[in-house]
């Protein structure tokens, strides 16, 4: 049955996640100014990968990126699978760790980490457990609960806003594209990435069309270019590139005086942890069926000892520079997930298709 | 076992293990926390003299308010060590405003405004208020007036009670960006304790870089109100032939760049009601003489930032696309001394109040 609605929603959901944490702060060390070349590089870059993906998908009727390597036989999938297995569990990791982080910078201050810690991986694993269609359904939920006030913040966090940081708009140096290898760009555009490779993994659980999928990737443009300028059209380049998390750091400025709570941007953050939460229980999911090529045994059997591990692994790292360190050492995976396995898609998904063309 | 009893029993057993739960984590009740809404700052050799004003609420007679002091090396330890004398949690959360003292503005205050910001225990929007007095005796003298108004220095900044459009808003966020831009400076109010009146209000401070260097009357800093674009309906003018009400005001800013030199022309455009006036001037000598004393004032403040290479005006925001950003970098330095501005008032006199012109 295709569920189109649910996967946009987990798309977006997941993105929306991501995007207004990190990514920010990222864009705005790695350029000077005209921040916008950088996000709409990275935009496309992703929406031409994304394509490649769902393409070399399509060749394929209803299998999922699992499915298709086991068709090359169990030890060409466990080599291809590997990796991305590797890639998935250091990104929980690392996301785990860094959204504890960020929820007791800005809220739990008092609380100890593993707490924070326990509490998220508890409450997303659960809901991994409880299965694909659980993690959609819920998706839709959280989309219908959480943009009204997503929506309100971010219209609100207009208010401080003065427009003459725009300028410069256009810079020799943005032009010569060499922020694309500076370290921070390299970490935007990949930390934007990953919340695009469930589409290869729901099927045959769960089926979308694509093509929606992909105008569904627009609303994101928008996203990238307020969670980015936001920061800098209130504070300018200067003072937001001092901030950890620049966007949160300006939504704590805006002030409404008829709106009884003081900190609007609380909401905004709770409905972001919540994209995070169900972001990392699709993360888990994904891990337990790769896992399974290994050792076949039940979905939720596997959940378990990985949540373990996982929390086990979260809770010791003892500082920030150690997840930052983490994330360097996972750039391979990351490039093997993000760029090999959409390509490899699309070679298998053309020889698939001659191979059937031949045939009959 | 019969299958009712196969039910109940983990009923209750669930239950029984909730009741073990202690609820939750490091929660304090309001009961328990002291939220001071005041902070006054002084320092003296390197040491930071610290005050708090702690609204408790006493049930005989409103709210109470409780100073407390201390000092220290930084200010996050100042607060911890009162934190640490208290009965009660220490909770700067809902502070709303930093009053700090005139010398220590004077020295600087990047370091303060830093740690208040990476701390986080501080909201970004706290206002930012010089006092014109010893911290200390500020406290003092409002003590008697604010037994039954607990909010009220922050009463008097907020735009919904008793600000008014003469004096300055800062909020430590602002301030914080002005520390590091290239184009712009903050004007924060500077209030003292005043008879009659419990706050009275002195002008305010020109900021540069996180230092005082120099002050504004309360008329000047209409100017740079009016120059941020903020609405400054209700402001009283006193003119020499009449009295007038701005009612409406709305900047039109053109920049441009002639011979290396930055030139701005800026048109104010200024609706006012007449009030009062002396004899029988014309609506025509008001406004000119409007013009003028506008004109005249707003010159005096454009000598000031020139004189302090301090951009009070943002006016270095306008040539954020005119110039690159090498150049901005050194705006204060070697532009805005060179600046030229032509500025136009453009008066209208909305209304002559209930009486005709002539009467």
């Amino acid at each position: 049955m295709a569920k189109t609605t649910q996967v946009i929603s987990v798309f977006l959901i997941g993105h929306m996640g991501l995007i207004f944490f990190f990514y920010p702060g990222q864009i705005i060390e790695g350029v000077e100014i005209s921040h916008w070349v950088p996000i709409v590089t990275s935009f496309l870059f992703y929406f031409v990968i994304i394509t490649v993906y769902m393409k070399g998908l399509s060749y394929f009727d209803n299998l999922n990126v699992i499915q298709i390597f086991q068709q090359m036989g169990k030890p060409a999938a466990i080599i291809l699978l590997l990796p991305l297995a590797v890639y998935l569990v250091s990104v929980s990791i690392v996301t785990f760790r860094a959204y504890s982080e960020v929820i007791r910078i800005i809220f739990l201050t008092s609380t100890p980490i593993w707490a924070v810690m326990l509490l998220l991986i508890a409450i997303s694993s659960y809901i991994a457990f409880l299965g694909l269609e659980a993690i959609f359904r819920t998706s839709v939920l959280l989309v219908f609960l959480g943009t009204p006030i997503v929506l309100f913040i971010l219209a609100s966090s207009f208010q401080n806003v003065d427009w003459h940081y725009l300028f410069p708009l256009l810079d020799k140096k943005v032009i010569s594209f060499t922020f694309l290898f500076t370290p921070a760009y390299m970490n935007s555009l990949l930390s934007l990435g990953g919340g695009f490779l469930f589409l290869g993994f729901i099927q045959p659980y769960i089926t979308y069309k694509s093509s929606s999928v992909r105008r569904a990737y627009f609303i994101l443009l928008p996203m990238l270019l307020i969670s980015v300028y936001i920061p800098i059209l209130t504070f300018g380049r200067n003072t937001a590139v001092l901030f950890s998390l620049p966007f949160i750091e300006t939504a704590e400025t805006i002030e409404i005086n008829w709106l009884m709570f003081d900190r609007i941007s609380m909401f905004f953050m709770i409905c972001l942890i919540s994209f995070v939460m169900l972001f990392l229980a699709l993360l888990l999911w994904k891990t337990a069926l790769i896992i399974r090529v290994a050792v076949p045994v039940k979905q939720g059997t596997i959940l378990l000892p990985l949540t373990i591990i996982i929390f086990t692994i979260s809770k010791l790292i003892p500082d920030w520079h150690t997840v930052e360190r983490f994330f360097l050492i996972n750039t391979i995976f990351r490039v093997y997930a993000m760029l090999i396995i959409p390509a490899l898609m699309l070679i298998l998904g053309i020889r698939h298709s001659k191979k059937a063309g031949v045939k009959t | 076992m019969s299958i009712i009893g196969l039910r109940v029993l983990p009923v209750i057993g669930i239950t029984a293990i909730l009741l073990t739960l202690t609820g939750c984590w490091d929660n304090k009740d309001i009961n328990h926390r002291s939220l001071p809404i005041v902070m006054g700052i002084s320092k003296l050799d390197d040491h930071y003299h610290i005050v708090l004003q702690i609204p408790e609420p006493s049930q005989q007679q409103g709210t109470e308010f409780r100073l407390v002091k201390a000092s220290g090396a930084t200010i996050n330890e100042i607060v911890d060590r009162i934190g640490a004398n208290m009965e009660t949690q220490m909770d700067l959360l809902h502070l709303k405003v930093i009053l700090i003292d005139k010398a220590y503005a004077e020295s600087g205050l990047n370091d303060a405004i830093s740690a208040f910001l990476r701390s986080h225990d501080i909201s970004p929007k706290t206002m930012a208020v010089i006092c014109d007095e010893p911290i200390d005796q500020f406290f003092d003298n409002i003590q008697q007036y604010s037994k039954n108004n607990g909010t009220l220095i922050q009463d008097f900044f907020r735009a919904n009670a008793g600000w008014s459009p003469q004096v300055a808003t800062s909020r430590i966020w602002e301030l914080f960006r002005s520390i590091h831009s290239y184009t712009r400076d903050e004007a924060i109010p500077i209030i003292k304790s005043g008879k009659g009146t419990i706050v009275e209000t002195r002008g305010s401070a020109i900021i540069r870089n996180g230092k005082m260097v120099g002050r504004m009357t309360p008329d000047e800093t209409l100017m740079t109100n009016i120059f941020s674009g903020m609405d400054v309906k209700g402001k009283i003018e006193v003119m020499n032939s009449a009295t007038v009400q701005i009612v409406n005001n709305r900047i039109t800013n053109r920049s441009s760049i002639v011979d290396g030199r930055p030139l701005i022309k800026s048109k104010i455009t200024l609706s006012v009601a007449l009030l009062e006036k002396k004899g029988q001037p014309t609506q025509d000598e008001i406004k000119k003489e409007l013009q003028l004393t506008l004109t005249e004032r707003f010159n005096h403040v454009l000598t000031m930032m020139k004189e302090e290479e301090a951009d009070i005006l943002g006016l270095g925001q306008l040539f954020r696309n005119k110039l690159s950003r090498d150049e901005l970098q050194k705006w204060r330095t070697n532009y805005l001394p060179n600046l030229k501005a032509e500025i136009h008032f453009e008066v209208f006199i909305e209304n002559e109040g209930d009486l005709k012109m002539d009467a």
